[in-house]
């Protein structure tokens, strides 16, 4: 089993990546799970179309405790397992510690041993602000991480923090970097700054995606490009980066 | 209104619990917390700490060390603790507070270990789950980090699993226990929680019994049963019925026989057509034995707001979230003979029968400590003798 969590600057595109990938892994023959870490509950979007999968916290609110997985997790797209933790609305609560405990209920109903999946992504909200955010760093659940980046300042700094994070962590053992995904905002240079800027930071650029209105196009409809036209160029670069990821974990 | 709790005292919490299974180890022992968890402990959870020698701490955690997640300073005070005491190990416990800034309290136990040399243990108790939890976890991980490796002969060794005071009361009950244990024939008898050292636990692995006399033991019995194959036995042995089956089933492990005691005082016929026990699983169960045996009475019910593990299950036994279940069990059944913690008894209802009380310290803390009831084997009559009191309601 394959653990990543992916993170990134706010909107840069991790949600988008994140399932598209999924997507990819599960038509290559992959058991893929999928765990969105934000209270805006949107991460599994463009794979659940037609299902209603439930927030963690949101059903905990309801019931208050959870007796099972069925519950919590909906399998969309080629049987991708869906899961959100949700959290609260803006403004109040506290949303890392949704995060830990929509996973202490993940552990104790055995997901990832009753899924058993190939690769688990978790899809972490912005920034790492606060210490629920870097759960999915902790021993025990990732033990990869990747950084979605652009070439703009504030993405770059974003994911300098991150980086910083994992640095703090060194003695912890917690999951390690292994590179970042660049998704392209089409600005001058764009390349040539996140190249820099990755061996600066002593990690790979994976994978390289264009933008593409067919993201947009697709995700209206609540599907992933991989769903919705596999031949597109924008799908053929995520197979590509999907298979980068699988040599990785061959590689080590 | 659900979930309000109106008479009922706050019950033990799993810090509470874990702190009393390594109370005798001769560790340090670190509650990160503000200083009120560990209070809550020495002052209302633990009968043996004045006058101890355990080393109990608060972290002494300040808000700004929870804003900004300084866990540094709880390392380098931990690392002057471990340097100006030698002790066997370090026990790290959380509390609300950290447990809602989630700190990773497995990766700080790996940092200690690394710096100190020591084992270094590590709970994830949140103050929000009972002792019962809590306890268990610990006896768990002394037995992970402390049981040495045992091929060979099983001896005449058997451990005590789950005797801390919060539920077995200040020690009387137990060394009565270890009496009869030695009777069957067992020449070292080990409470893990009350006499057992490190030294003593280590051996664990040499045991040819292990008796769980609370469900905070079950799963560490089962877990040696799983690594070392020694078979487990539940229950406190309550009046002669109980006992003698205990003395015969203990006896037996040993190859050895025990004399049948005196026969089962029977109370005349339809005495007592039906009871509850309310308290912890396996106390209340072994109550239940006895108003079988020595009482004569058929129907027994157990109700507890503590954890209760399958294996002891009784059809209508009920696990009790909230007050108000006790409430309306007690409406619905029609018990003329209840027995539980005095606390308990705002909410039986207007037409119960006789209600005797049965401390339990996880819930009235100091309040009866020190007049326990005793009730192994033939001190039975410490519980018989509150029947003669007049009845409360009848
Ligand atoms: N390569 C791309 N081409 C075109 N549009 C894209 C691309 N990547 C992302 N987008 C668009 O950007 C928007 C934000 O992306 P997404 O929701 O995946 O970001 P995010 O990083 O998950 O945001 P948040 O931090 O808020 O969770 C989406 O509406 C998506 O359609
Ligand atoms: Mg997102």
């Amino acid at each position: 089993m394959r653990r990543i969590a992916i993170y990134g600057k706010g909107g840069i595109g991790k949600s988008t990546i994140t399932s598209t990938l999924s997507a990819a892994l599960s038509t290559m023959g992959y058991r893929v799970m999928q765990v969105g870490c934000d209270p805006k509950a949107d991460s599994t979007i463009t794979l659940t179309a037609g299902k209603t999968l439930t927030p963690i916290m949101d059903y905990l609110k309801e019931h208050g405790k959870c007796d099972s997985l069925e519950e919590i997790t909906v399998q969309g797209f080629n049987g991708i397992v869906c899961v959100e933790t949700g959290g609260p609305t803006p403004g109040i609560g506290c949303a890392g510690r949704g995060i830990i405990t929509s996973f202490n209920v993940l552990d104790e109903l055995g997901a990832y041993q009753v899924f058993n999946p190939d690769f688990v992504f978790y899809d972490v909200l912005g920034d790492v602000v606060c210490g629920g955010f870097a759960l999915p760093l902790r021993q025990g659940y990732a033990d990869e991480v990747i950084i979605v980046t652009s070439g703009e300042p504030m993405a770059l700094f974003a994911a300098g923090n991150i980086k910083k994070a994992l640095d703090n962590f060194a003695e912890r053992d917690y999951a390690q970097l292994r590179g970042l995904i660049l998704n392209l905002r089409n600005i001058e240079r764009e390349e040539e700054i996140v190249y820099d800027f990755a061996e600066r930071m002593g990690v790979p650029v994976f994978g390289i995606i264009p933008r593409d209105k067919n993201i947009q196009l697709y995700e209206s409809r609540q599907q992933t490009v991989i769903e919705g036209d596999p031949a597109l160029n924008i799908s053929r670069s995520i197979m590509k980066l999907a298979e980068q990821i699988i040599d990785l974990g061959e590689a080590s | 209104m659900k979930g309000l709790y109106k008479y009922l005292p706050p019950f033990a919490p799993d810090y509470s619990g874990v702190c009393s299974v390594l109370f005798n180890l001769n560790g340090i022992v670190i509650i990160h917390d503000a200083s009120g968890c560990t209070g809550n402990f020495t002052g209302y959870d633990e009968p043996r700490w004045y006058g101890s020698n355990a080393a109990i701490f608060s972290s002494g955690l300040r808000e700004i060390e929870a804003v900004l997640g300084d866990d540094e300073r709880l390392i380098n005070r931990i690392m002057e603790a471990v340097e100006r005491m030698p002790r066997n190990f370090v026990a790290l416990l959380g509390s609300p507070a950290p447990a809602v800034i989630g700190t990773d309290m497995q990766a700080l136990a790996r940092i200690l270990k690394a710096r100190s040399g020591l084992p270094v243990l590590s709970f994830d108790t949140t103050g929000i789950k009972y002792y019962d939890t809590g306890a268990s976890q610990a006896y768990l991980e002394i037995a992970r980090n402390f049981v040495k490796p045992w091929n060979g002969k099983k001896q005449a060794l058997v451990n005590i699993l789950g005797a801390i005071p919060l539920d077995m009361g200040k020690g009387k009950r137990v060394r009565d226990i270890g009496l009869l244990l030695r009777q069957c024939g067992f020449s070292k008898v080990y409470a893990w929680g009350q006499n057992a050292g490190l030294k003593e636990i280590s051996q664990a692995g040499a045991a040819s019994l292990n008796l769980v006399v609370a469900y905070s033991g079950l799963a560490v019995a089962r877990y040696l049963h799983e690594h070392f194959a020694t078979p487990y036995m539940v229950g406190i042995p309550i009046g002669q019925g109980s006992t003698n089956q205990f003395m015969r089933t203990a006896s037996s492990v040993l190859g050895l026989e025990t004399p049948p005691r005196t026969t089962p005082y029977l109370l005349p016929p339809n005495t007592y057509a039906q009871a509850l026990v309310i308290g912890e699983q396996v106390m209340a169960g072994s109550i239940r034995s006895f108003l079988r045996l020595d009482w004569g009475i058929r129907k027994v019910n157990v109700a507890s707001f503590f954890a209760m593990d399958k294996e002891l299950w009784e059809e209508g036994d009920k696990f009790l979230e909230e007050e108000d279940d006790l409430s309306s069990l007690c409406q619905k059944e029609n018990y003329d003979l209840i027995i539980g913690d005095p606390l308990y008894e705002n909410l039986l209802g207007a037409n119960q029968g006789r209600f005797i009380h049965f401390p339990h310290v996880a819930v009235s803390s100091r309040l009866y400590w020190d007049n326990e009831p005793a009730c192994v084997s033939k001190q039975l009559e410490g519980l018989s003798s509150k029947l003669k009191t007049p009845a409360r309601r009848t």
